[in-house]
């Protein structure tokens, strides 16, 4: 399908690189995609809350020392009503707890997904060294979600407009594509940044092996892995080599877009679904660090986005 | 004139987050954390691949960090507030390097005239106090940070926060101390030799109960 040109300010077409780009922001689909990142969000992060809140572990890395903390925080916004105390920043677990849950399940969508954000970034934004990658990954895409039309499939919000005989909402695609560039993003900038000599090809390669024997992280004493250690090794440089070509996902999305157009490169790229393997490989990856190591909501937060490398058209024809 | 808008919003946002992504020195530019053995050994490893001194890589790839964050920081300022505002701030520093001398903290405790008692040390399940607290990953994560010596204050103010909540738990205890045990991480091939690395305490601090007014 090419990218058609896009009506100006008059009616005319607007032609060239920015009409096209125009056109192809303003394209809609079914909203499934979207919608299995908006579900797999709002159930992590509702969960990553409750957990938090059932364990007290909230007010250790929330509130201040004098409130029942461990360490001196930024209040952020709190300060605004009086400070970051058991009597504010409870209340705003509960509040993001219900957010979560409210998105989840699609009930007015674009308000949960404002809310969810919002009590995201208020609560992650506390902590003194008590977050993770997966505190900026929560806050991109619920920032996302708000825009995406997610709440047009597999929502509360679909099943009322259902009942009242209106047709079912599509969504936009340009969300969608945010997503997908957040992930080669992080996928890639990450990767630049593993320039230790344990990382780069043609070094020991045992980077891997030695983050698995790292108390603050592992899940179980991971010594036992030492007669697979050459595994660890081949590990490691693929891992490498694999977060340095995330840019295929953008390769694969944009050569799909404009799949009528010539090239030996895009013809190859649409021969063979490279998203596949990429995508695949990456799975295993996921699931290897969750089943050893405690990376708190990261796995599903990332993996919910490989739903957004997907139109919603091809996610809609493959059930 | 709208969809021209969602475009121009669509390239704005990109490009911000491109931008912001741009790996920063951040941290790093602290030297004072470059003495941890950790990083003298990405050092040395990287001295002797590339055929030079450790000293001289070091100074060399300081200046370099030190321009970079500054031209970084540059072209960032256009799109510093709207991150900010939208929390959509990028930082994908993630298992950079492998912690080749890894804390493992512990927390033991006593009362007059008792013996410590460890009530919480990583990966001991015999010692678990707070458990349910320390697994969870923000918890691990201020964990790893007070093992390096820039964070030696929170480290300090975290012991009496522990302390606080045990001795409001334990009457019997009066006294905590707060350590970790830094030992550099087996090879596989000394895992399958049986060797046992020596640990070292590191960072020792103590909570005392207040007296009673």
């Amino acid at each position: 399908m090419g990218v058609p040109a896009a009506g100006g300010p008059s009616g005319r077409a607007v032609t060239g690189r920015w009409g096209a780009l125009v056109a192809a922001v303003a394209r809609r689909e079914p909203a499934t995609a979207v919608a299995v990142v908006r579900i797999v969000y709002g159930v992590a992060i509702a969960a990553h809350h409750l957990r938090l809140a059932l364990t007290g572990t909230w007010r250790w890395i929330w509130l201040p020392p004098e409130a029942g903390g461990l360490v001196p925080i930024d209040g952020g916004l709190f300060d605004l009503v009086g400070g970051p105390t058991a009597d504010t920043v409870g209340p705003a677990v509960g509040f993001t707890i219900v957010a979560a849950i409210a998105l989840a399940v699609g009930w007015g969508t674009p308000v949960a997904a404002a809310a969810t954000a919002f009590g995201w970034a208020v609560t992650t934004g506390l902590g003194a060294n008590a977050g993770g990658s997966y505190d900026l990954l929560g806050g991109n895409v619920c920032f996302l979600l708000i825009f995406a039309g997610s709440g047009g499939a597999w929502s509360v919000d679909a099943w009322r407009r259902r009942r009242r005989g209106l047709p079912v909402a599509d969504a936009p695609v340009w969300p969608r594509w945010l997503m997908v560039w957040q992930l080669v993003l992080m996928y890639s900038t990450t990767a630049w940044q593993k320039v230790s000599a344990g990382w780069v090809l043609g070094g020991p390669a045992d980077a891997l092996w030695y983050i698995l024997q790292q108390p603050t992280w592992q899940l179980r004493d991971m010594r036992w892995v030492a007669p697979y250690y050459p595994l660890t090794q081949a590990m490691t440089s693929l891992t490498w080599a694999w977060e340095h070509a995330a840019v295929v996902l953008v390769a694969a999305a944009w050569f799909r877009a404009t799949r009528c157009r010539p090239g030996w490169l895009r013809a190859q790229f649409n021969r063979f679904d490279v998203r596949a393997p990429y995508l695949a490989f990456g799975v295993l990856l996921h699931l290897g660090i969750e089943l050893t190591m405690e990376v708190g909501a990261f796995t599903p937060f990332t993996l919910a986005l490989y739903a957004a490398c997907f139109s919603g058209d091809e996610l809609t024809r493959r059930r | 004139m709208k969809r021209h808008l969602v475009a121009l919003f669509f390239v704005w946002h990109a490009v911000a987050m491109a931008m912001g992504a741009v790996p920063t020195p951040g941290a790093g530019l602290n030297r004072a954390a470059w003495s941890q053995p950790t990083v003298q050994a990405e050092f040395a490893l990287w001295a002797a691949r590339l055929g030079t001194e450790s000293a001289a890589l070091q100074d060399g790839i300081y200046d370099v960090a030190v321009g970079f964050e500054a031209v970084r920081r540059a072209a960032n300022v256009p799109f510093r507030a709207y991150a900010g505002w939208t929390h959509t701030r990028q930082g994908w520093q993630m298992f950079v390097a492998p912690h080749r001398f890894p804390t493992r903290l512990q927390l033991r405790a006593r009362g007059l005239g008792r013996d410590w008692e460890t009530i919480f040390e990583e990966g001991n399940p015999q010692a678990t106090w707070r458990g349910e607290r320390f697994a969870t990953e923000r918890v691990r994560a201020s964990v790893f940070a007070w093992g390096w010596p820039q964070f030696k204050r929170r480290w300090a103010s975290a012991c009496a926060g522990f302390g606080r909540d045990l001795f409001a738990e334990r009457p019997e205890l009066d006294e905590l101390q707060c350590r970790f045990a830094q030992v550099q991480s087996p090879s596989a091939a000394q895992v399958l030799a049986g060797v046992e690395p020596e640990a070292t305490w590191v960072f020792p601090r103590r909570a005392a109960r207040p007296a009673a007014p």
